[in-house]
């Protein structure tokens, strides 16, 4: 099977096409890690298609000294700090995107389940930005905090204490909206 | 010993399974007796594994349609620009790629040994009475030489090689669009802020080309460093035009900017108004 690096290096040498293998491998990673950061669908399918576009765009700047996932990653994370950034500038807020209905989470047969995955979403969205994003990438993505670290342009430290205090927030803003902290 | 502080700073690498091995048994050991970080340490990991529940979601197909779009589109834009008969940039730049030496020294000489040839064709130009299409000619190529010379190095992995590459940009006479995005490439991704600073005084060379402008109000957003946010700052007052003046205004409003840069932002609004 080829590796992510050598079908990026030849979508580098003009193969466009191999980029199709890459979307295929990632796509839906990255609709996830968008989904969770912003709990809005459609934000979530255009940051995907950004993503691929940039890359796209920059693929000449692609050296796999960090491997391609690192890199795809560091474009979703700019992806991501634009998206925030015009949010702001239309002066929407995260917060409303959250009340939206999320047809993602509705099927009937799994209420409850998918209540709880509901709340853990809205949970998710109250963190900051930063800390949301470093448990992300860490929960649900796998990456070793130097990785982290490198995609968002801290320390590796910062990384850490950031996942921490995520956690322990997220406990307490989760249990706050299943109404077990007045239980 | 290490306190508790130093145990909690451990917690998540402990958690996620990134923790240094020979410190295991020293954590365990350390929440068996302590209460306060035992409980700490079991709410964290509660919350880790619910974090686990939640399903992957799956995109609608469009998410696909629209990236096959984009793709099929890119490449017919790459095939058009193949067919173009007068300059392939990209097949150019590799060729040349593949003569440039590594060394220092032997670039040095190249370097010179340009400059003398530039010098000799222009002397025997100068007194050879054909005409002044041959002239015309010749600085065009010099201008091509001198664009692909730039592009190159501004995608060596030195930050010198780098910084060169700008300085031999700036003495491109039109730049075209290639040299210009990877003069924005590099303004907005390069590891090494005195490479983006560099870039930021070329791009202000070029600022009256066609999206240059744009892309350098664009460009003040994508921007972390102080010292590269003071410096577009500077350069989009410089422009002094109503567009540059909102994109600072709105720079002002960013979140968790920098305050230094944002009373700069501001006295530079001030001075415009």
């Amino acid at each position: 099977m080829l590796t992510d690096h050598n079908i990026m290096l030849a979508v580098q040498n003009g193969d466009l096409d191999k980029l199709g293998m890459l979307f295929e491998r990632y796509h839906k990673q990255l609709y996830n890690f968008f989904l969770k950061q912003t709990g809005d669908i459609h934000a979530s399918e255009d940051l995907v298609q950004d993503v691929f576009v940039r890359i796209l765009n920059y693929r000449n700047t692609y050296r796999g000294d960090s491997g391609f996932v690192s890199w795809m990653f560091s474009i979703a994370h700019n992806s991501r700090c634009d998206f925030y950034r015009k949010q702001k500038h239309r002066g929407e807020s995260l917060e409303l995107v959250n009340d939206m209905p999320d047809a993602a989470f509705t099927p009937e047969d799994q209420a409850i389940r998918d209540n709880h995955n509901s709340l853990l979403q809205q949970a998710l969205l109250r963190l900051t930005d930063e800390k949301r994003q470093a448990l992300v990438l860490s929960r649900y993505h796998n990456m070793k905090y130097e990785e982290i670290a490198q995609i968002t342009g801290c320390r590796v430290g910062t990384v850490k204490a950031r996942v921490h205090r995520a956690l322990l927030e997220l406990t307490h803003i989760y249990k706050e909206l299943t109404g077990e902290s007045h239980a | 010993m290490p306190d508790c502080k130093e145990y909690k700073s451990l917690f998540t690498e402990y958690i996620t399974g990134q923790i240094a091995p020979q410190l295991i048994t020293g954590m365990e050991h350390h929440i068996e007796n302590c209460p306060v970080c035992r409980h700490e340490l079991e709410v964290m990991q509660a919350m880790w594994h619910t974090l686990a529940q939640a399903p992957e979601q799956e995109p609608t197909p469009a998410v696909r349609d629209r990236f096959y779009s984009m793709l099929h589109a890119e490449k017919k834009k790459t095939q058009t620009q193949k067919k173009l008969p007068l300059f392939r940039a990209h097949e150019f730049f590799s060729m040349l790629a593949g003569w440039w030496p590594r060394r220092p020294a032997i670039q040095f000489a190249v370097a010179v040994m340009m400059l003398l040839l530039g010098l000799f064709i222009g002397r025997r130009s100068a007194t050879d009475p054909l005409n002044n299409d041959r002239l015309a000619a010749l600085q065009q190529q010099l201008n091509v030489i001198q664009q692909a010379n730039s592009m190159l190095l501004l995608q060596q992995p030195g930050s010198f090689e780098r910084l060169t590459g700008i300085a031999s940009s700036t003495q491109v006479a039109n730049p075209d669009t290639d040299l210009l995005n990877t003069l924005f490439t590099t303004l907005n991704n390069d590891a090494n802020v005195n490479v983006r600073l560099a870039a930021v005084d070329a791009l202000f060379l070029f600022s009256s080309q066609p999206g240059v402008r744009e892309k350098l109000i664009d460009s003040l957003a994508e921007q972390t460093s102080p010292l590269v946010q003071i410096a577009l700052v500077d350069l989009l007052a410089q422009l002094k035009e109503k567009q540059a003046l909102e994109a600072l205004k709105r720079f002002i409003d960013t979140q968790d900017l920098n305050a230094d840069v944002k009373n700069y932002t501001k006295e530079k609004v001030q001075t415009l108004l």
